[in-house]
């Protein structure tokens, strides 16, 4: 095993991971900086991100504004301290991203187009037609490649933080195309992996997205905040999953049932379908069970319906949205209504930091989907999130880049035990496991079934319970899991048990957390509990590991002007 | 852990042209490019004879028009045609001009600089048949 | 249940560890209308052959990830539905233009060595502080870089490239594409400098027109289109600079 070495370690080349990167590079060119993704950068989630980027742009807008849109959002739970200083540095982001050279849409007079989108009382999403987060990854990963000082391991696997006492010292990680298994050393890590919609059935996020950093670091010692809110999109195609864009509904689009009826008159009157998105999924599942929804292969679906919008707004607004459902479900949105359904779309919740990124650990940091900052609390508006990601990732690139220049080099010592630990556990204990018999399509299958069924838009005690009860099933059912190729050559069979492994740890601290959380919040919403419980649940939850099993635990929520109150649309 | 991996490398066949209409077409233009530099040799074979004095010309125009010779130049004829015909398309698609801020649509550009070659080209022959 | 209709798959494999030279290996699998081949190649791996090595990501076609040869096509494997395939087998093979690290693995460094050669980033000859805003761009002048930035890497396009297939060196139609790009990019002062890089050896002189990876590319960025402009403007950036310069 050879010992590869840095002063900053991120994990994941996508939107935050990318920005972090190179805010740390620009702050000190003397840093030596790695980033280690488990598939090239530009193939990273973000890409598919569609709608835009939601900053405070023109003069009809204020922080003030953004910062309650935002904290209305998320039923309260967001930390106002947080909100505030996300809605100041946005449109600085957006900024420079346009000088790196993002192709955002703009009007007549050459400014940047805003347009408007769920749950923001202005058109404040900037955006670069419907395809935002991949125009965004891509100009971050192709400005990424000037610096001198920036490694990149294209396809390198991570399997666990090498923690000792209270400080982090690297990573473990297998370098896929090869199957070599080592450490990479660094003085600070930045997680920056991304969300874990693969936990569920049904899901807009790309198969990459396991929860891996989440899982990493809960194991690491550090909590997982809030990780019951888990944003439902209400948009997706039937099947595949496949988003279509929040600004098809900002553009002017509508939502019908199968009567023709644009039934969010029922839900939301003043908002329609700019409504936020926990309000309209379930409204959409409402439509289901009073049986008002259209029936289709894949089950229960609603109409979107541009076909108002006109051929010429959808080009040059929405290409992508026509381009997908064309391909994937041979329906042109010009002259067609198009079939969706709520899909898993994103983790509020992820590994607790604060307003500085930073985590409980020291020399660790995580940012982007991965982590919870605690700007989207219960529910996150949409267009935050690419934001999120910019600002954020700044941050973190700056203050890992001041503690690089503080903190010790990793210890060699401590290093060699973790990885002799690691690499016993991982090919020893599951490449080379002969005896195993589950398979982990099967084990996966049902954990994701499970999720879906159980831990969905509408919850409930005897569900919560049912699905605790079965993940203890997989955990167990993973002991045995059989990896069938016994290569070390880019095997995915040995990387897909990993990331099993993860998703069972990130499927268990959401039952946990939505079990305990006895109210009614954001995405969160319990059948046996349907009113909001501020005195007792205006908090976050944390989960912690701790001998194989969880804890549960409670940090206030930080509140600067806006005292909560109901959240009426 | 960079350890190098035994990975695999195509060798390309010699026939790879064959499979695609495209290819093959790209082979051919290639090939027709050859065919106008022969028709570029002749004409400077044709100026240097006619600096050698007449009888040096109607010698080298006595090969040209023998039936193999009149054949020769209908082949090669047909490639230079087609070589054309592949220039204009390709120079429609890089530079299309525009009207009104809008470009004009290819097949209306090729058909255009066929047209103004056609033209070009009668004059060219009306030039020298009345000269001749 | 009535017996489900199934497709023949067969699979062009290389595993370095086992075997020389590549083999071919086949699978049945259940046929449905709305199936595309990395579903199918995803039903192998989950229930037929946990070995079968591919790379995938997005299944939307928008990641690049799950380009390969489909019945002898470059394709991206999420985009192509089975039902386009006409007989009962379809054939799935790695990129030939790369070298094979397992089964439709392939080795794409080679492309990330070309994007970082061309630099893909914005170069100015002065920079604006942030405070003072945006560069304005006006929609016609964003409309020049709108095709060519849609590029995904999808290295589909240098699969349909012989002349890359000849020299591994040839910068291809995607870097290209990107470069010229970042040419007519209003906020970029680099023209000079990324004319420079392209016209020199291994750049656009070595296209020669076969417009094949135009055809594959599933994002109709046009690389090949882009190519012959480039070569448009490096001749007469370099007629520019034989010219006496004016005083």
């Amino acid at each position: 095993m050879e010992n590869l070495s840095h002063d900053i370690i991120i994990i994941g080349g996508g939107g935050a991971g990318l920005r972090a990167a190179i805010a740390a590079a620009e702050q000190d060119s003397t840093l030596d900086i790695a980033v280690v993704s488990k598939v090239y950068p530009m193939r990273s989630h973000t890409v598919s991100a569609e709608g835009g980027t939601g900053a405070v742009m023109r003069d009809y807008d204020n922080f003030d504004l953004h910062s309650f849109d935002t904290i209305k959002g998320s039923d309260y739970l967001a930390d106002q301290d947080v909100v505030e200083y996300f809605v100041k540095e946005a449109p600085k982001e957006v900024i420079q991203m346009e000088h790196w050279g993002c192709p955002w849409s703009r009007d007549e007079d050459g400014h940047l187009s805003v347009r408007a989108f769920g749950g923001m009382s202005v058109k404040r999403t900037v955006y670069a037609a419907d395809k935002t987060g991949f125009f965004m990854l891509h100009t971050l990963y192709q400005n990424s490649l000037k610096y001198d000082n920036l490694t990149f391991y294209d396809e390198w696997f991570a399997t666990s933080l090498i923690v000792d006492g209270n400080r982090t010292h690297g990573i473990t990680a297998i370098n896929i195309k090869n199957g070599s298994f080592g450490a990479l050393h660094s003085r600070v890590v930045i997680i920056a992996t991304g969300g874990a919609g693969q936990v569920y059935q049904f899901t807009t996020n790309a198969q990459i997205k396991t929860g891996d950093g989440m899982a990493m670091a809960l194991r690491g010692g550090v909590a997982l905040k809030d990780m019951e809110f888990v944003q439902f999109h209400p948009t997706a195609l039937p099947g595949t999953g496949i988003l279509m864009t929040e600004a098809s509904r900002g553009e002017g689009g509508y939502l019908v049932n199968k009567d023709g009826e644009r039934f969010l008159k029922r839900y939301l009157p003043e908002k329609m379908e700019l409504g936020p998105r926990d309000i309209l999924s379930r409204a959409i599942m409402t439509e289901f069970r009073e049986g008002r929804g259209l029936e289709g292969k894949y089950g229960n679906y609603v109409h979107l319906d541009l076909r108002h919008l006109g051929k010429e707004t959808i080009d040059t607004k929405l290409p992508f949205v026509r381009e997908l459902a064309k391909e994937y479900v041979g329906i042109d949105p010009v002259y067609e209504p198009i079939p969706v359904r709520p899909a898993v779309h994103y983790m509020m919740g992820g590994v607790n930091t604060d307003i500085n990124t930073q985590t409980s650990l020291e020399g660790l940091y995580a940012v982007g989907e991965v982590a919870c900052v605690s700007l989207n609390g219960a529910n996150r508006l949409g267009s935050n999130s690419l934001s999120e990601c910019l600002v954020f990732g700044a941050v973190a690139g700056r203050e890992a880049a001041k503690k690089a220049k503080k903190l010790a080099k990793p210890s060699t010592e401590v290093v060699a035990k973790s990885v002799a630990r690691e690499e016993k556990r991982v090919y020893d204990g599951i490449l080379k496991n002969e005896t195993g018999n589950e398979s982990i399509a099967d084990i996966r299958n049902d954990l994701r079934r499970t999720m879906e069924e159980n831990v969905g838009i509408f919850r409930e005690e005897k569900k919560l319970k049912t699905a605790a009860d079965e993940v203890k099933q997989f955990r167990k059912r993973w002991g045995n899991v059989r990896v069938e190729d016994k290569n070390s050559v880019f095997n995915t069979n040995l990387t897909a048990a990993l990331e099993l492994d993860f998703l069972i740890d990130i499927a268990n601290s959401v039952v946990r957390s939505a079990l305990k959380r006895t109210e009614s919040r954001g995405s969160h919403y319990r059948n046996d509990y349907p009113k909001r419980d501020d005195t007792n649940f205006l908090k976050h939850s944390l989960v912690f590991y701790e001998k194989d099993k969880l804890r549960v635990d409670y940090l206030p929520v930080t509140i600067t002007k806006w005292q909560p109150a109901e959240r009426v649309y | 852990m960079d350890k190098e991996v035994r990975s695999y490398e195509y060798k390309p066949s010699k026939t790879w042209w064959l499979g695609n209409r495209r290819y093959a077409l790209y082979m051919v233009r290639e090939l027709s490019g050859f065919a106008v530099a022969v028709y570029g040799f002749i004409f400077l074979a044709q100026l240097f004879t006619l600096s050698q004095g007449p009888l040096a010309y109607d010698a080298l125009l006595g090969v040209l028009l023998s039936p193999a010779g009149i054949l020769l130049s209908t082949i090669l004829l047909v490639f230079a045609i087609f070589h054309s015909l592949t220039w204009f398309d390709l120079t429609a698609k890089v530079q299309p001009p525009s009207m009104k801020g809008k470009p004009v649509p290819r097949k209306i550009v090729v058909t255009g600089t066929i047209i103004i070659w056609l033209f070009i080209s009668y004059f060219v022959a009306v030039f020298i048949f009345r000269v001749g | 249940m009535a017996s489900q209709k199934t497709i023949k798959i067969r699979v062009k494999r290389y595993i370095p560890e086992k075997a020389e030279e590549p083999f071919y290996s086949e699978y049945d699998v259940p046929y449905s209308e709305d199936m595309v081949v990395l579903d199918a190649l995803n039903y192998i791996k989950d229930n037929l052959d946990g070995s079968l090595s591919f790379r995938w990501s997005c299944r939307m076609g928008v990641c690049g990830s799950c380009s390969a040869n489909v019945d002898g096509k470059p394709k991206l494997t999420c985009s192509s539905f089975l039902k386009e395939s006409k007989g009962d087998s379809i054939l799935v093979e790695p990129l030939s233009h790369f070298r094979t690290i397992k089964d439709l693995v392939v080795e794409i460094d080679v492309f990330v060595k070309k994007l970082k050669s061309i630099k893909p980033w914005i170069i100015r000859n002065e920079e604006k502080p942030i405070a003072d805003g945006e560069y304005l761009q006006t929609p016609e002048q964003r409309d020049l870089i709108k095709q060519t930035s849609m590029c995904i890497n999808c290295m589909l396009c240098y699969e349909a490239c012989p002349v890359f297939d000849m020299d591994n060196d040839f910068i291809g139609p995607a870097a290209a594409a990107i470069s010229y790009r970042s040419v007519m990019d209003s906020r970029d002062d680099g023209a000079k400098e990324r004319l420079d890089i392209l016209t020199s050896k291994h750049g656009v002189w070595d296209c020669t027109y076969i417009g094949e990876c135009s055809v594959v590319c599933p994002k109709a960025v046009d690389p090949a289109l882009a190519i012959q402009k480039l070569k448009a403007m490096g001749g007469i950036s370099i007629i520019k600079s034989l010219l006496p310069k004016k005083k």
